[in-house]
């Protein structure tokens, strides 16, 4: 490893990564706020939730039915499962690791770094322990926006972060596997929008096959082809345990994914800018 | 020792040849030109050197390792300038010289001062506002700044102004007199000209000439303009190399390729008034390399 790449990639992501990572902290702190608006009128709630299209959706956002079982900590998985916070976790993974390989092919800067007495291989784990950092802080935020939302707004009940956390750490490894798969096409590729274009598809595609398993009995066998089917919200909070099925179907795609990309780019061409 | 040495490198992209079982030595010690068109294979050539390309075929040394397997290590005596050399735009110069310094060992501080002073460098600006030739000094500075055994330099002076191309050269002559090697590669003959010992001119991935320049020099033409006394070219028989381009009365131009002894031997039996025999011209050796592409043929 290189710790000159790896600081100057840290020094490049941290921006974004802090505002990225403020803006989970917030999003968690509003959805305390509407947790506690809910709780003032729960009977409503309950008869909006039973509504056969949400119930179908809020499946597919927390991977189970939420009737029966409404306690502010398992309404909390909202926060855990929001598409917000997708948006915000993939758009930093998705800049951070598209920004080494791809990004330095396409800015002509990859001349300048690979010519450096520097492996590609130390380039790319440099690389891979700045946006494993990234992760872990985005994918553990959502624990401090819960906090913080319910220390300004009281809810009936506190919160079980006992049994929250280890929502994150599947959190993590869902974004850890996303990273990964990034990592690959980034390798695979020489333009930073066409790295970035590809993954975007495939997660598009991913959370399609997500949404049609709900609504579709034909597509239920390709429901293991979904990065969300190995991210289930309220089973792994009701459950307080570690899904360590989904962690490791989620963390072998990442390692496997990020070694192909590594055997790649130990070999590939750096064509001039 | 050679610094550069390759055995029969070739590199394909697809169907199209790039390079084509190239063999070139570079002695160590010398300041080597690296000549040809756009598109001869030049750049390709010192991208497998620095094992930025995997070659289809054959080999690179550099400095006795090898190009691809021993990267790193050999990487760490190689300095480089891209023919278009991109920065860290968000990044000022300080830090990216930084940033680079780091990443070779953090050894550099003493000779990168040296070098900025030298070509007027304002170090404290982001990238981003700095004009093409800044960056190509910056990118100099970052090529020379850890003293490398071996300088590769693409077309180092584009972008530099006459003074600074001056500046440059005296920096990689004193290079050469430490006995450190410089590659430099150019489409313009004049500068590899007054600045090279020996060059190589590469057409269509091939190599078509390797040879010292003062070699070059007696193998190149020379232009020849003779004004005679007493109003008649002389009867004399012509010299074996004297290749007349236009006669009068008293008047001879010609171009000259041979020793200039038998020139001046000839001339010696002739009734001159007045000689002009201008330095030989490695423009017009250069350009007979690429007849054919001149009159369009492929």
């Amino acid at each position: 490893m290189s710790r000159a790449v790896l600081l100057k990639t840290l020094r490049d992501a941290a921006l974004l990564t802090v505002i990225l990572t403020l803006g989970v902290v917030a999003l968690e702190m509003a959805i305390v706020r509407a947790l506690l608006e809910f709780g003032k009128d729960l009977e409503n709630f309950r008869r909006w939730i039973e509504l056969p299209l949400i119930r179908d959706l809020m499946h597919i956002v927390l991977g189970s039915d939420m009737l029966g079982d409404l306690t502010p900590t398992t309404m909390a998985t909202f926060g855990l499962g929001h598409p917000l916070l997708w948006a915000l976790s993939w758009t930093l993974m998705l800049t951070i690791v598209t920004g080494v390989i791809a990004g330095e092919v396409d800015r002509g800067t990859a001349d300048l770094l690979l010519t450096l007495p520097i492996s590609r291989t130390a380039v790319y784990a440099s690389t891979t322990v700045a946006w494993v950092l990234a992760a872990a802080l985005i994918s553990f935020a959502p624990l401090l926006g819960l906090r913080l939302g319910e220390l300004v707004c009281p809810l009936s009940e506190p919160l079980r972060f006992r049994q929250l956390w280890p929502l994150s750490v599947n959190l993590l490894a869902l974004n850890l596997s996303v990273a990964g798969v990034t990592m690959l096409v980034s390798s695979l590729v020489s333009r930073r929008a066409l790295a970035v274009g590809i993954v975007l598809a495939a997660l598009l595609a991913s959370d399609l096959v997500n949404l049609l398993v709900q609504f579709w009995a034909a597509v239920r066998p390709f429901a293991f082809l979904g990065f969300l089917h190995y991210y289930r919200p309220l089973p792994v909070v009701r459950s307080g345990a570690l899904p360590w099925s989904d962690i490791g179907a989620l963390l072998g795609i990442a390692v496997t994914a990020w070694l192909v990309g590594l055997w790649y780019f130990r070999r590939r061409d750096i064509p001039a800018a | 020792m050679d610094a550069v040495a390759t055995h029969g490198l070739t590199k394909h992209y697809g169907t199209h040849a790039a390079l084509h079982e190239l063999e070139l030595r570079v002695p160590a010690g010398r300041l080597f030109g690296f000549l040809g068109p756009n598109g001869a294979g030049k750049t390709t050539t010192l991208r497998l050197l620095l094992g930025l390309l995997r070659a289809t075929r054959g080999r690179a040394e550099v400095l006795g390792r090898d190009a691809w397997r021993e990267g790193p290590a050999l990487r760490a005596e190689v300095g480089y300038l891209p023919g278009d050399v991109r920065f860290y735009d968000w990044l000022t110069g300080r830090q990216t010289l930084a940033f680079l310094d780091a990443a070779r060992g953090g050894r550099a501080k003493t000779e990168f001062a040296r070098l900025t002073g030298r070509l007027a460098l304002d170090l404290d600006r982001r990238v981003r506002d700095y004009s093409r030739g800044m960056k190509q000094k910056l990118g100099l500075i970052a090529a020379l700044m850890h003293r490398p055994r071996l300088l590769i330099l693409d077309e180092p002076t584009v972008s530099l102004d006459p003074l600074m191309r001056e500046i440059l050269y005296g920096e990689l002559r004193a290079v050469v007199a430490e006995g450190r090697t410089v590659l430099f590669s150019s489409h313009t003959l004049a500068e590899v000209e007054t600045l090279c010992d020996e060059i190589a001119i590469l057409r269509d991935g091939r190599l078509i000439e390797h040879e010292r320049i003062d070699v070059l020099r007696e193998r190149a033409v020379r232009h020849v303009d003779v004004r005679f006394r007493a109003g008649a070219l002389p009867a004399l028989p012509r010299p074996e190399g004297l290749q007349v381009l236009e006669e009068t009365d008293a008047h001879l131009r010609a171009t000259w390729m041979g020793p200039t002894d038998r020139l001046l031997a000839w001339l010696a039996r002739c009734p001159v008034q007045d000689v002009t025999i201008a330095p030989p011209d490695l423009e017009d050796l250069f350009l007979t390399y690429y007849a054919d592409r001149l009159e369009g043929r492929p």
